[in-house]
């Protein structure tokens, strides 16, 4: 070989050589760990955010994003999700332990937690996950009473959801770990929804009938005790007027027997007279004289003043 | 290979032959080693037949242009059958959705029984209904769904039903199915009416319960609250009873105190005081020309006592 070509042959292996080590070369964001395969088989440890050089042909990386979160609408579909808009007719409702039927809408997010495990297990994790949880809420709203289930069951139904999918997740060896499950509702059925809200209403009638009764009562007894003490103090009252009444009289009469007790005939006169002033003039008076007593039902009035016409 | 600078130039042909052949060599020697990755299985067959299986994940080896090399997926893969109808032992129909993840585990008898993900595919949906119907079959509808504390098992059942699969898989088709489960239970569409309807008279004889509740609270605390007004007023009754009736006793002591003294001028003078009132405006006297009040009148002399006097 002519030294000219000798050099052209290392000139052409330095390059070679060269680009195998660039291309070596590997970035790995900081959303991303690397998980390396040498000649296929996974090494235990990933490779952390930065710059890092494998040896071509022999590492393959593999980039896995860590940081990001997937969220999988369950009972639902949601626009970015490019699925079809609506749901087939059982998807989305589930049977409850009483064998009711309750349409339940979740959101579960997940992430890559074992990037090794994941690469070496992981296809479909989406559906996967999704498929994870539906069987987990099957089986947990299986043991849920309807009431239970609308109310505080909705708790129970929640951690159950978040422990059994991840189990389901971790037996499979999927890499994937559950960030957080929400329940965003859950309904009964458009078709019962009326008689559900009903008994709703049935409970706040309830309240109300009770809050009605109590403002019959609290309007009822102050009233009752008022006439009560009304009543009470108008006859302390009666009876004070009257004592006081009887000793006043007593003492009217003491004081006249006493002055009757000087003269009795011209105070009984007296007396007498004054009353008749008194009376007289209000009331019609007819004198009536001895056998003529039946003027009184003459259709004419008498002539005296004092009676008026009629 | 050194040059001959005295012989004579040999034909292109001779002198890139070697060339040739080092190139072939390299490009034969570098078909022979191939890397088998953690996902996938590989199986070497030499003219269409299988001489060795690799599970293994690493760098293997071949001879090129006689061996072939099929590889397989070996991560994990689901698989939904076909929703299916099943009777419990208590005869109620239920629709049960299942899911099944399996992947390959014996590659050469997956090839050779089932060969595509497709193929197997049909079968496990065979394998899951079939070992549904019977796992449903044998108990009643309440170890699936229940209320009850304790009695629904629905995951011991469907273990059940992921073992017999995983057994049958196995040793037929070198499948590992890693679980089997249910994604939905379902009454059947035709019964969902009837399912409703129950639904709705439930929650109609709930809110009735919460309504008559209502009243009953209601009327009691009514009643109640008559009660106490009743109680109130009758007791005020008494005490006002009470006090009028010692009031008078009072005055009438007083007034017997003090009128023992003279009974007779008493009666004159309370009847004076009575004339007082029961003579009003309406009152209508007839006075006899000769009484004493108009004696003065006629004899011009006052009587010395009242005789008599009468209202009419």
């Amino acid at each position: 070989m002519s030294p000219a070509s000798r050099k052209a042959a290392l000139a052409v292996a330095g390059l070679l050589a060269a680009g195998w080590f660039l291309s070596g070369i590997v970035a790995v964001r900081t959303s991303q760990q690397g998980v390396v395969l040498r000649l296929g088989v996974p090494r235990p440890i990933p490779l952390t955010p930065g710059i890092h050089w494998v040896p071509r042909g022999i590492d393959r990386v593999v980039k896995v994003e860590v940081t990001k979160t997937e969220t999988v609408p369950i009972g639902f579909r949601t626009a970015e999700g490019g699925l079809a808009a609506t749901l087939s007719a059982d998807e989305g409702q589930w049977l409850t332990g009483d064998t009711n039927i309750l349409a339940v809408q979740l959101a579960v997010q997940y992430r890559v937690a074992k990037p090794v495990e994941w690469v070496v297990n992981g296809r479909d994790t989406r559906e996967q996950v999704r498929r994870a949880t539906e069987s987990v809420v099957t089986d947990a709203m299986g043991k849920l009473p309807v009431d239970e289930a609308l109310t505080a069951g909705r708790l129970t139904l929640l951690e159950e959801v978040r422990r059994g999918t991840q189990g389901l997740l971790d037996d499979w060896q999927s890499g994937v770990g559950i960030v957080s499950v929400a329940i965003r509702s859950v309904d009964p059925p458009p078709a019962v929804l009326a008689a559900f809200q009903d008994v709703q209403n049935a409970k706040s009638d309830r309240e109300r009938f009770v809050n009605e009764a109590e403002s019959y009562a609290n309007d009822t007894l102050p009233r009752a005790r008022g006439e009560a003490g009304a009543l009470v103090s108008s006859a302390v009252s009666q009876r004070q007027r009257r004592v006081e009444e009887a000793y006043g009289d007593a003492a009217r009469f003491e004081a006249l027997r006493r002055e009757a007790s000087l003269a009795p005939g011209p105070l009984r006169a007296r007396l007498y007279l004054e009353t008749l002033e008194e009376v007289l003039p209000r009331m019609k008076v007819y004198v009536v004289d001895e056998g003529t007593r039946l003027r009184l039902v003459r259709p004419e009035p008498a002539g005296d003043a004092s009676v008026p016409p009629r | 290979m050194e040059e001959e600078p005295e012989t004579p130039r040999p034909p292109l042909l001779r002198r890139l032959a070697p060339w040739a052949l080092g190139i072939a060599v390299i490009l034969f020697l570098a078909r022979v080693p191939y890397v088998v990755e953690a996902t996938e299985y590989a199986v070497r067959t030499r003219f269409g037949r299988p001489v060795s299986v690799v599970t293994t994940p690493g760098l293997h080896a071949r001879v090129p242009l006689v061996d072939d090399v099929v590889r397989l997926d070996a991560r994990l893969l689901y698989f939904d059958p076909p929703p299916g109808e099943f009777l419990t032992n208590d005869k109620k129909n239920i629709v049960v959705t299942p899911f099944v993840l399996w992947r390959i585990e014996e590659p050469l008898r997956f090839l050779q029984t089932l060969v595509t993900r497709e193929s197997a595919e049909a079968r496990l949906a065979d394998l899951v209904a079939s070992e549904t119907g019977a796992a449903l079959g044998s108990v009643p509808f309440t170890r699936l769904v229940s209320a009850t504390a304790g009695e629904a098992d629905l995951a011991g059942v469907v273990a059940g039903i992921g073992d017999r699969v995983r057994k049958r898989a196995a040793a037929d088709y070198g499948v590992k199915v890693v679980d089997v489960r249910l994604k939905r239970i379902a009454f059947p569409e035709q019964n969902l009416f009837s399912v409703f309807g129950r639904m709705r008279s439930e929650r109609e004889r709930i809110a009735r319960r919460f309504r008559s509740e209502g009243e009953e609270a209601a009327l009691k605390i009514r009643a109640e609250a008559d009660k106490e007004k009743t109680r109130l007023l009758s007791e005020a009754y008494r005490k006002a009873q009470e006090e009028k009736g010692a009031g008078e006793a009072e005055a009438a002591r007083i007034y017997a105190k003090a009128t023992n003294q003279d009974p007779d001028l008493y009666k004159f003078l309370r009847t004076l005081q009575a004339y007082e009132k029961i003579l009003d405006e309406k009152t209508t006297l007839v006075l006899p020309g000769d009484s004493d009040v108009l004696r003065l009148l006629t004899d011009g002399a006052a009587p010395a006592t009242p005789t008599r006097k009468g209202p009419n």
